[in-house]
């Protein structure tokens, strides 16, 4: 049986494409399905084994990236994402997907999904919006999917004004010490690095998954960089550099495929 | 609780523990523009919100959709009834009327998600609080020149009491 996507789509959702193209390189069968339709028939959920929210800037960020968003997931889908959860399927959100994620209480949902807000993303150190390239290291925790990639440093770009990563203490300590802290920012050769945070995102996080491992969000936008030649300098850089993102989707695809198809 | 179709006024900023770049960023601008003398800036968010809301859907409301609860902190009292006496400096940028208030919209729209469904209008507006050796006329400079594009907003100044 092939592994079957769920794209979500809002108003405001940008980077749905690519997102589709990455998971479809990855071996997946995928739906782009917008927001309304879900909330229509909440059970079209059932049909899918990976639920993915893109990047975007959803409802026009008024409230806070993410924010209402967050409110639709948590007041008109949370029974149909308690049982997708329940079952042990995948979500994982990208940039404005992983905003909404946290503001709903699912990442990292220490005390139960949807319960409360348990960390936030706030506007960047800088007080700007950040559009560059970045390395991410990717950790070996608890999210089972990627822990095959468990050292692997990735590149992709970040593009968003609110990625500052912040958890009160009690928190982060168990972020830390549990295995929750999937993506890093970090320097070329791995180290973590404050020259190499573009936010100013606490202990260089760049992504985080909940308790059971299946649902994980990152800032960065890995579906941007599924071929090498989508870089602007690739001919110019050098092969560690060039590590594109496709294997994260991939191993997302190969986890569900061998657990849930 | 009694229901009041009177309205409540809401007050957004950063914790006091917690980096706020934009009042930073906003310093800055101040600095660069040549003033001297401002030691603090705060910036805080406010809505106003109309419609037969009881206390507890204003709390919703802010505790949902208004603010962030690890970063941000709020407040709220009734027009009239009440006042927050804010700590310095005030300059209080609106929109001109007839311009459209996105955010303004999102609240109205966002609050029939989480079950509010008696908000019928609301207002927003930015307060920008400033410590310092100020006077009337820099307190103007800085409104007229940094914080208010006058196309599109107005503003009000209320010096300290």
């Amino acid at each position: 049986m092939k592994v079957r996507t769920l794209i979500l789509r809002v108003p405001g959702t940008n980077c749905d494409q690519e997102t589709v193209e990455a998971f479809e390189e990855a071996g997946s069968h995928v739906d782009l399905k917008h927001i309304n339709s879900l909330i229509r028939d909440s059970t079209r959920l059932d049909d899918y084994h990976i639920f993915c929210i893109p990047g975007g800037f959803s409802y026009g960020d008024d409230l806070g990236a993410g924010k209402i968003l967050a409110c639709q997931l948590k007041y008109r889908l949370r029974r149909p994402i308690e049982r997708f959860i329940s079952e042990g399927k995948i979500i994982l959100g990208i940039c404005n997907g992983f905003q909404a994620l946290v503001k709903a209480g699912l990442l990292p949902g220490l005390n139960g999904a949807f319960n409360r807000q348990e960390a936030t993303l706030a506007l960047n150190e800088g007080g700007l919006f950040v559009d560059r390239w970045v390395y991410v290291r990717c950790e070996e925790t608890r999210c089972k999917p990627l822990n095959s990639l468990a050292k692997t440093i990735f590149y992709m770009p970040v593009n968003h004004a609110e990625g500052r990563f912040i958890a009160p203490p009690s928190i982060l300590d168990v972020l830390e010490d549990d295995g929750y802290i999937v993506f890093r920012y970090v320097d070329p050769y791995g180290s973590i690095s404050r020259e190499w945070n573009p936010n100013g995102s606490m202990n260089n996080i760049a992504g985080i998954c909940n308790m059971d491992g299946n649902i994980v969000g990152l800032m960065p936008h890995p579906e941007k960089h599924i071929h090498q030649y989508t870089h602007p300098s690739w001919t110019r850089l050098d092969r560690m550099s060039n590590v594109n993102c496709l294997r994260l989707f991939k191993a997302l695809v190969d986890y569900a495929y061998t657990h849930l198809a | 609780m009694q229901v009041s179709s009177k309205i409540w006024r809401v007050y957004i900023s950063y914790s006091q523990d917690v980096l706020d770049p934009v009042s930073r960023r906003v310093r800055w601008e101040i600095e660069d523009m040549g003033v001297k003398g401002v030691e603090r800036v705060k910036v805080v968010q406010g809505f106003r919100l109309s419609g037969d809301l009881r206390e507890e859907d204003v709390k919703l409301l802010c505790e949902e959709l208004l603010h962030d609860p690890i970063v941000q902190e709020y407040t709220y009292f009734l027009e009239g009834e009440r006042d927050i006496r804010l700590d310095g400096w005030v300059i209080e940028v609106r929109y001109k009327p007839g311009v459209f208030d996105s955010l303004a919209s999102s609240v109205v729209e966002a609050s029939k998600i989480i079950g509010v469904d008696k908000l019928s209008y609301v207002e927003t507006f930015t307060l920008y609080v400033l410590n310092g050796c100020l006077d009337y006329d820099k307190v103007e400079l800085i409104a007229r020149r940094c914080l208010a594009n006058p196309i599109i907003h107005d503003y009000k100044i209320i010096p300290p009491v």
